[in-house]
């Protein structure tokens, strides 16, 4: 206690918070003048007294000083006086140190944003208990890897197996939500009872789904998530055990999940049961059931899935028509992201680390110049007699003052740059969209940093201070020191060489992002409006009341100004990539295999003419395709010719959806499946011929519209036509298709302009090193200069020895950046969308840039050294 | 000077507080003069020595300050006891003594043996 007490007067005296010094001084002077007045009554003289008085004190100075060390801490004192004249030092330059902060924000800001965000999605635990014990289970048919489970195969797996604690399933399932003013269309999913016991997350309020929810005719019951209980009912509590209507059917509120709960993604609102029959598990071949299960402990991945696939080969067996081919994949909830959005992570990971090794190469290159620049000084310093730990304390202070600027200002750019980066979380991954600032992540920027402002700022010092003292100033600043050059011409050249990598890499995706965007989807992407209309059943079972709404909807709808044509589809392109059937030709069986499986799409008539799909051969449906008359098909050109490559393809029939099917046309062929993979061929069916409550989730429910117009400025009319249809009949998911096309490039394209900046920066950055460099170079050698003139050198060439110089630089840079940048490339290849490593024109551009930046680089330095005046260079030193 | 005997360490403020507490209340000159005093002159005292010693014991809170005026009226600063000091002067003192009083008793010739 007595400890702490002192410590605080002390630490109080050295922030100068005690006016102590001058206090000290009166009392100190009161003190020998009362021992003066002593001597003097003792006879001295007057001179005599004082000085007595002092030498009986043991020296002002001195008593002074201990009375200083006593009221403070020397220590921080010291630090503080350290710390205060790193600041002028700093100051003094203000090109150096904004530099130097600069080049920290941008290595470390980047490194930390990039890092926090691939850490988020690839490797941090999701928010559930024990998440590695978490798997996906899908089945596995030829040719699609991951598939969704049959309710009956879901139902014998779960059975069968030994290996998991639970098994549970579910399906994402959107509803109208109505009741409550304006319906709404709102996502959500269906699960099995032991869903969320399974994931091991508690509710917020009330309880989550027990078995019995899911038993088969027990009462609607909903679970609603934090998003929606916080949007529709303002977070109140008193929503237990309220109803709220969802497709016109009562669900009781029996609980909210916590905000971070957000499976199996974050659109999902809600959660309501399967109540599965028996009837539900008839059809092996009707998958639409996503499994989860957890693992139960110290069983490993490899156990469950080996011990799965003996389940799924004795299925096989015992099903041998409906489970022909059919295996299984189980795969750990973390690990089940998409190839690409890894990938295109990575990448990012690696552009920032290139970032970093530019940016530190640059600010070693900056601190050593600025050292090798103070050699002198430091030279005069220690042979003038001063401290080496003192000098040392010194160049530590500037680097730690440099270090915890730069890293400041970094946490604050990877700060303001994670919201930007978040669109890159892919939106299945059950987590929040943008990644709160990762702690561990900014520590280690700023470990980061202060390593290198420290090995850069003081390491040159220490070498100083052993070189320096006469040797130094003998030697002097002009040579600066070979070894020195030579490291800094290193660290230029991995600049230039990690700026070409960076160029490269970029450039190629640059050219793979332009042949995606250029590729042709197929169909009509401007003037294109579509929303989403989907119909609730029971309300909807009937095929004909359906087709009453679609009839006067577009009916309606054409009518609009501006509107050439509008058709309602099952599900859009791109939107929906599933919906693979398989195709029997030749009285096969209809069991999909890796070649025989088709998009199927129920349209009405107009739907080609709306998406421009040209019709190569016979006739669009038409509205009376009724399901009285023969089942007719529109097919695609590649259909046809996987199945009558030779022949008339108008008239053929074909099994498909357990019926048979006439062709009646056949169109051009469309990307369902996105821009950058080939889709299996096509099958369109009209809407009307499908029997009453039958695959209701083909339903049509896309209504697209073309206009001449902005399609957008029709939205209200066409609010008002739905209306009018059906009052409890919600809008959602209105956009062009414009945005579902450009949403399949997205992510390329902010990766895209990501690489870019740090491209741009890159090579920037390796342009200023060079510039820094040649500069230097030059004034160092401005005498020799001199004398190379006065010898009769002509300006012409000095100014080709420094471009000279330069350009021995970038081409030692740009070799191995080359090589770097062919071998990221053949890395890059799966991303490159058939644009090839080796590209000419990407290579040859980024040559190109690379030149030219050196030769800006060494421009400036290179005139300086023509403009040398060789009498004033010479009489200088 | 040379045969006087240096203060020893610690030992200072011990005394700086037996002077207070006899004298009360003191500015360090009328303190160092005192403790010379009391010595026999014995100690040789750097009179500047004392005022960090001041200055520790005061952090410490065994002692407080105030200015005032001194004898021959000079402006001085003034140290007086405060109640800790008074216990830690207590405690000091004993600790002193029983220091002392084991030392004597390996420095004394064997009585006993």
């Amino acid at each position: 206690m007595r400890k702490l007490r002192v410590l605080w007067g002390r630490l109080r005296g050295a922030v100068g918070a005690t006016p102590a010094d001058d206090e000290f001084a009166a009392e100190l002077e009161s003190h020998l003048q009362m021992h003066t007045d002593d001597n003097l009554r003792s006879g001295m003289t007057p001179e005599q007294a004082r000085r007595n008085a002092i030498l009986k004190l043991g020296g002002l100075e001195q008593t002074k000083q201990a009375y200083r060390e006593r009221n403070t801490i020397p220590f921080i004192e010291a630090l503080l006086s350290d710390v205060r004249y790193a600041l002028r030092q700093l100051i003094r330059s203000p090109g150096f140190t904004m530099t130097a902060i600069l080049l920290i924000t941008i290595g470390i800001g980047a490194n930390a944003a990039i890092f926090t965000l691939v850490d988020f999605v690839l490797v941090r635990p999701l928010p559930f208990p024990e998440p590695e014990r978490l798997v996906k289970v899908w089945e596995k048919h030829p040719g699609y890897p991951m598939m969704e489970l049959s309710p009956a195969n879901y139902r014998d797996l779960k059975a069968a197996n030994t290996s998991f604690a639970a098994l549970a399933a579910y399906s994402g399932n959107s509803m109208n939500l109505v009741g409550r003013g304006e319906p709404q269309r709102i996502d959500g999913a269906q699960v099995t009872g032991n869903l969320f016991s399974t994931l091991g997350r508690p509710a917020l309020i009330g309880r989550y789904f027990s078995e019995d929810d899911d038993k088969a005719g027990a009462p609607g019951k909903v679970v609603l998530s934090y998003a929606l209980w916080q949007t529709e009912f303002a977070g109140d509590g008193n929503v237990l055990g309220k109803s709220i209507f969802l497709d016109n059917g009562p669900y009781t509120v029996i609980g909210i999940m916590p905000p971070d709960f957000l499976f199996p993604s974050r659109e999902t609102q809600f959660w309501t049961t399967f109540k599965f029959q028996e009837g539900d598990y008839q059809d092996r071949d009707n998958n639409y059931l996503a499994g989860i299960g957890r693992l139960k402990p110290r069983v490993s991945l490899a156990k469950a899935r080996s011990e799965l696939m003996l389940i799924a080969a004795r299925l096989q067996r015992q099903y041998p028509k409906e489970n022909q081919g059919v295996d299984v994949s189980v795969i750990a909830l973390r690990d089940e992201l998409s190839t690409q959005s890894r990938f295109l992570l990575k990448v990012l990971c690696g552009a920032a680390l290139s970032m970093l090794v530019i940016a530190c190469a640059n600010l070693a290159n900056l601190l050593l110049t600025r050292s090798l620049a103070r050699q002198k000084e430091l030279s005069i310093r220690l042979s003038l007699g001063a401290n080496r730990r003192h000098i040392l304390r010194q160049f530590l202070s500037e680097s730690l003052l440099l270090g915890f600027a730069g890293g400041a200002s970094a946490v604050g750019v990877a700060t303001a740059a994670l919201p930007l980066l978040s669109r890159l979380v892919p939106n299945s991954l059950p987590t929040q969209q943008v990644p709160p600032v990762d702690l561990r992540m900014l520590l280690f920027a700023l470990s980061l940093t202060l390593t290198i402002v420290i090995l850069f700022g003081v390491a040159p010092a220490l070498w100083a201070c052993r070189t320096a003292g006469f040797g130094g100033l003998r030697v002097g600043v002009r040579t600066g020191g070979a070894g020195h050059h030579r490291l800094r011409s290193v660290l230029v050249m991995a600049e230039v060489a990690v700026s070409v990598l960076l160029l490269i890499s970029s450039g190629l995706l640059i050219r793979a992002l332009w042949k995606v965007q250029s590729t042709d989807p197929g169909f009509r992407t401007n003037n294109i409006l579509t929303l989403h209309t989907e119909l609730p059943f029971p309300k909807y079972d009937e095929t004909s009341v359906r087709a009453q709404f679609y009839g006067k909807v577009l009916a309606d709808v054409r009518r609009l100004p501006g509107v050439t044509s509008a058709a309602y589809i099952t599900a859009l392109p791109m939107e929906w990539r599933g919906g693979i059937w398989p195709v029997a030709v030749g009285g096969r069986d209809q069991i999909l295999t890796e070649g025989n499986g088709a998009s199927a799409r129920f349209v009405t008539p107009g739907f080609f003419s709306t998406l421009g799909i040209p019709i190569q051969s016979g006739r669009d449906f038409s509205e009376t395709d009724t399901a009285d008359r023969p089942y007719v098909a529109v097919v695609s050109e590649s259909f046809v010719r996987r199945y009558w490559p030779n022949e008339q393809p108008i008239g053929q029939h074909f099994g498909f959806d357990l019926h048979d099917r006439e062709i009646i046309g056949v169109v051009r062929d469309i990307r369902v499946r996105g821009l950058e993979r080939t889709s299996e061929p096509q099958v369109y069916l009209g809407y009307k011929q499908v029997p009453d409550g039958m695959l209701a989730w083909y339903a049509p429910k896309d209504l697209v519209i073309h206009s001449s117009q902005a399609p957008q400025s029709l939205l209200p009319a066409i609010r008002q036509i739905i209306r009018t249809a059906d009052a409890d009949q919600p809008v959602s998911n209105v956009r062009t298709m414009e945005e579902i096309v450009g949403g399949e490039t997205e992510s390329r394209a902010i990766q895209m302009r990501v690489l870019i900046a740090f491209t741009a920066v890159a090579i920037l950055l390796a342009g200023l090193g060079i510039y820094g460099l040649l500069s230097f170079a030059v004034s160092m050698r401005q005498q020799e200069f001199g004398i190379r003139m006065a010898l009769g050198a002509g300006q012409g060439d000095i100014f080709k020895m420094v471009l000279g110089q330069g350009a021995v630089l970038a081409v030692a840079g740009l070799l191995p950046g080359l090589a770097l940048a062919y071998m990221a490339a053949r890395l890059l290849e799966s991303l490159l969308a058939g644009v090839r490593p080796a590209d000419a024109l990407t290579f040859s551009t980024a040559i190109a840039l690379c030149l030219i930046t050196t030769l800006l680089g060494s421009l400036v330095p290179a005139l300086r050294a023509v403009r040398a005046d060789p009498t004033a260079v010479m009489r200088a030193e | 000077m040379g045969d006087k005997a240096d203060v020893w360490q610690g030992t200072l403020a011990l005394m700086v507080l037996k002077t207070l507490e006899v004298v009360g209340p003191s500015h360090g000159y009328g303190i160092a003069r005192r403790i010379e005093q009391t010595s026999g002159n014995l100690l040789s005292l750097n009179y500047g020595t004392l005022y960090p010693a001041l200055l520790k014991l005061e952090q410490e809170g065994a002692i407080s300050s105030e200015w005032g005026v001194s004898e021959n009226n000079r402006k001085a600063k003034f140290y007086k006891l405060t109640r800790a000091g008074r216990k830690q002067l207590d405690k000091g003192a004993r600790d002193w003594e029983q220091a002392t009083a084991i030392l004597a008793r390996f420095l004394s010739p064997a009585e006993e043996a």
